[in-house]
This record gives structure tokens, C-alpha cells and sequence, in this order.
């Protein structure tokens, strides 16, 4: 199994380790919900070195309409020093990822790709290269990743870095002097929170780890594991590849609509992907909540009020911010609408739900651009 | 991990379970060490009185943020008792798995304990899985 190399330090810490796509990775520290709700009240570190880091270099055009073939989001808009969050597309219509996407420079974007598929998108775009007109590097051996995530994410960083991040906005990223490199971080992450991901060398990565969780426990800083990681996720309704993304779901269907844009140069099954758009999918990834006590998991059947069954859960846990269960659904269309009551079949026996669209927490992540 | 705790009078099934005897009644939960591997614990659904049990069989579930557990009936015999305090505040478990009790039964036959282990040898079993 793979470790990261915060691996013995997690041990220090106390985690229980789990087997995750390949990697031992902690699941918990202190516990998930003290861990979640640190992160929605103060701060949360994370250790997602596990990730990938993928680098597309070469002329600005070949780029560009490579890029764009192969994901769904408008490569064309983007910014120098803009991240953007994404999805690699198939031939199919499905995904092969969720990634969120660095434009550094025309000539040079660098890719976060999930632990589990960052092998499978290299080889998706080595695929879609024959011509070899871009150079794609899978370098996530080189790269150490952390995430600090929570209100005071911001301050935390601010002091420890000696640096005025309110320049930094929502999903946009510099380069910054700091141990006699320079690293890149990012005002994005997975959790509803504001905050950063911090993508640095290893011993770099390692050194800023340790040393924010020793200056900042005072401040309620804790580090934070795959368990609450995904609770956080939930709440916010982010998708995770695997339970609402899969290589044969359109991302319309995996109410990914708001990344799938109408291109000059289309993607992969593009025709498939923008009719679905315009016409609508036949189901959708939707949030529902439990109004019984009991704990929505992946995989449950969902049923009508007259009994009809409708769809299942994608995700679902106990909402330590909610202090109920909600969770992720794949839902037929016409059955969609706020408040609709349901029930969801838990291990034999039928528990009322009913479907929310709107957001299950307000966190502090900034929209503002 | 640091040594599970396991009172004294109390007996353990391999599953995690305990049970105490106090004359006719049989108060039932689950170990320290079935609490800490599960983590913050969220939902318990156990039997009502007037429900039989039987010794090794599923009576219920557990539930922690991260996944559900089945819970296994060390010893037979008929609820007579489930604890409402389970229901209202899970996470009590965690913080006192031998004093927040699941159900109590009654008509339970004590040549079952012989399937049980006592404190000492439970603490052994738990070592070995560690």
C-alpha cells in the first residue's frame, strides 16, 4: 500500500489508518465529528499529497484545443493564476474525473486529479495525444499537498506566511516565496469552507504540516481525516468520483450542468453531453434528508409516496452540523422538487425523506471572484 | 492503542458485546473497545420489550458517522427493557460503554456464559486482534 509522506506522523498523531484507493490514509485523529465541526467552526488540515499533479505544457494553441476536447468546462476563459473546477470527459459521455484545473501561463496548466484516477487520466490524455502536440507529465511523485480548510483558514495562513492573502480570490492561485522554493496555493478546496490548498515539495510540505498544527492548536486548528473529509464534502453537496461520478454517467446527470459549456472546439461526446443539457437528463443528482432517526449510506433504494421506485443513494451519513442524516441521490427528473417526501429503504424498512435542492449548510467559502 | 478497559462481572462475546448478570435480569451493550473502533456514535436500533433474542444472532443495529454494524446477542432470552437514553444521545456510549446499557432481558439460560469470555480473557482476545 502507498503512504504519503506525512504516513509516520499521522501514526504520531494518533490516526486510525484505512485502506483508501490504494493509499494508507488516517481516517480519523480525535474523531470525525469533532474534526468536521473544527473545520466548520475553526480550521481543519488536511493531507491530500495522495492526490495527482498532472502538468500539460507546450503551444498556447495546441493546449488550448487539447484541453478543451478533453473536458467539459470552458478551458478558453480562464485567466492566468484562475483555477477552475472541471471533468475529464470520455468518448462515451461519462467522466473519467473531477479535476480542478491551473491555468499558469498559455503554455503551461497543472491538473489535480484524484488519488484513485490521476493514472487513468494521464493514460485518457496520452490517448488523446497522438500527435504529441502537448507534453503531459503525470508528476504527483514530486508534489506534497495539504489543505487547510475553515473561518479562520485565512488569518491562520495570513500569519504564518507573513503575507496579506485577501488578494487572493476565489479559486485563483500564486506563487509564493516560502523555504527557499516557491509554492503554490490555491484559495479552493472540497469542504464549504474558505480556505487553501497548498502544493509544495515534500520536505516543504512536511515542515508547513508540523509546524501549523503545533503554532495553531491554540486557535482550534486539528488535523483532519478521510471520515470527516467526506461528511464535509456531503454537507456542502460536493460530487465524489466513484459514488455521483462514474466513467458511464453524463455529467448532466451528475448535476455537473453548470461545468458543461457550449464550445467553439467541442469536447469528447459532445453532441450526447449538450442534449442532455438542453433537454434535460432523465435523472438527477439531487440532496435529501432523513426524517426519521437512522443513517442514509450509499446504495439504498428510493421509493415515491405511491410506493414507485424512483432511484438510490449515491452518498449518505449522519450530518454532524445538521444533527441529522442527509445525503445524495440519483433521482428520476419528474420526481425532483424541493420538499417532495420520499422514503428510503434502509436495511428492509421504508423511512420517510424528503428531497432538499438547497444548500444543507452556510459555510464560509467565498463565491466572490 | 492503549489497553481496553473491561470491568470485572461483566462477560464478553467475540463480537464486542457485554452482559452482566443480576438475578433474573441481564443488562446488555457493547465493549470499549467496540465503541472506539466504531467512533462517534449516531443511531442504535435494538429491540422493544416482549422481543426474544438468541445468543450469536443479529438483535440490531449500531450505527457510527462511518458505517453500521450489526449487533450480536451474547446470551437468549426476552427484552423486558431498552434504554431510551440510546435513542436521545447516542454518543453517550462513547463516553460510557459499560454504564449506557442497550436492552435488559430475562428467561436467559446461564449455560450460555460458557460462550462468553470473562473480564481477563477478554482483554487477552482484544490484545490478540490489535
Amino acid at each position: 500500500m502507498k503512504k504519503t509522506p506525512l504516513h509516520a506522523i499521522h501514526k504520531e498523531l494518533g490516526a486510525k489508518m484505512v485502506p483508501f484507493g490504494g493509499w494508507d490514509m488516517p481516517v480519523q485523529y480525535s474523531g470525525i465529528i469533532s474534526e468536521h465541526l473544527a473545520t466548520r467552526t475553526k480550521a481543519g488540515l488536511f493531507d491530500v499529497s495522495h492526490m495527482g499533479e498532472i502538468i500539460v505544457e507546450g503551444e498556447a494553441s495546441a493546449i488550448l484545443e487539447f484541453l478543451e476536447r478533453v473536458t467539459c468546462n470552458s478551458i478558453e476563459s480562464l485567466v492566468d493564476g484562475q483555477v477552475q473546477y472541471n471533468a475529464v470527459v470520455n468518448e462515451r459521455g461519462g467522466l473519467v474525473d473531477d479535476v480542478t484545473v491551473y491555468k499558469i501561463n498559455s503554455e503551461k496548466f497543472f491538473i489535480c486529479s484524484n488519488a484513485s484516477n490521476y493514472e487513468s487520466v494521464t493514460k485518457h490524455f496520452e490517448d488523446n495525444n497522438s500527435d504529441s502536440k502537448v507534453k503531459i507529465t503525470n508528476d504527483s511523485e514530486n508534489w506534497h499537498q495539504i489543505a487547510l480548510q475553515g473561518p479562520e483558514a485565512n488569518s491562520i495562513l495570513e500569519d504564518y506566511l507573513s503575507l496579506d492573502l485577501k488578494p487572493l480570490g476565489y479559486y485563483r492561485f500564486a506563487f509564493y516565496d516560502f523555504n527557499n522554493e516557491k509554492i503554490l496555493v490555491s484559495r479552493t478546496g472540497y469542504t464549504g469552507e474558505d480556505g487553501f490548498e497548498i502544493y509544495t515539495s515534500i520536505p516543504t510540505g512536511v515542515k508547513i504540516w508540523k509546524e501549523l498544527l503545533e503554532q495553531y492548536k491554540g486557535l482550534g486548528l486539528l488535523p483532519v481525516g478521510l471520515g470527516a473529509r467526506d461528511t464535509l464534502r456531503i454537507e456542502a453537496k460536493y460530487p465524489l468520483y466513484g459514488h455521483e461520478l462514474l466513467e458511464d454517467r453524463s455529467p448532466i446527470v451528475s448535476s455537473l450542468s453548470w461545468i458543461v459549456k457550449e464550445k467553439k472546439k467541442p469536447f469528447l461526446a459532445y453532441d450526447k453531453i449538450m442534449h442532455d443539457k438542453k433537454m434535460g437528463a432523465f435523472a438527477k443528482i439531487v440532496g435529501i434528508r432523513l426524517l426519521e432517526p437512522g443513517v442514509i449510506r450509499e446504495g439504498f433504494p428510493i421509493y415515491s409516496e405511491d410506493g414507485e421506485a424512483i432511484g438510490q443513494t449515491t452518498s449518505g451519513t449522519h450530518s454532524p452540523s445538521r444533527k441529522e442524516s442527509i445525503g445524495l441521490a440519483l433521482i428520476k427528473k419528474d420526481y425532483i422538487l424541493d420538499g417532495q417526501e420520499i422514503s428510503v429503504e434502509i436495511r428492509g424498512q421504508k423511512k420517510k425523506a424528503i428531497i432538499h435542492t438547497g444548500k444543507f449548510i452556510e459555510g464560509s467559502v467565498r463565491t466572490n471572484k | 492503542m492503549a489497553e481496553t478497559s473491561a470491568p470485572q462481572g461483566y462477560y464478553f462475546s467475540e463480537k464486542h458485546e457485554w452482559i452482566k448478570i443480576d438475578g433474573d435480569t441481564a443488562t446488555i451493550g457493547i465493549s470499549d473497545y467496540a465503541q472506539s473502533s466504531l467512533g462517534d456514535i449516531v443511531f442504535v436500533d435494538v429491540p422493544k420489550a416482549g422481543k426474544s433474542i438468541q445468543q450469536a444472532e443479529s438483535f440490531g443495529t449500531i450505527e457510527s458517522v462511518k458505517a453500521a454494524e450489526d449487533l450480536y446477542a451474547p446470551m437468549s432470552g426476552e427484552v423486558v427493557e431498552s434504554n431510551p437514553t440510546i435513542a436521545s444521545d447516542p454518543a453517550s456510549i462513547n463516553g460510557n460503554p459499560f454504564e449506557t446499557w442497550f436492552i435488559k432481558i430475562k428467561g436467559f439460560n446461564e449455560s450460555e456464559l460458557n460462550k462468553l469470555m470473562d473480564a481477563s480473557k477478554y482483554k487477552d482476545y482484544v490484545s490478540g486482534l490489535e
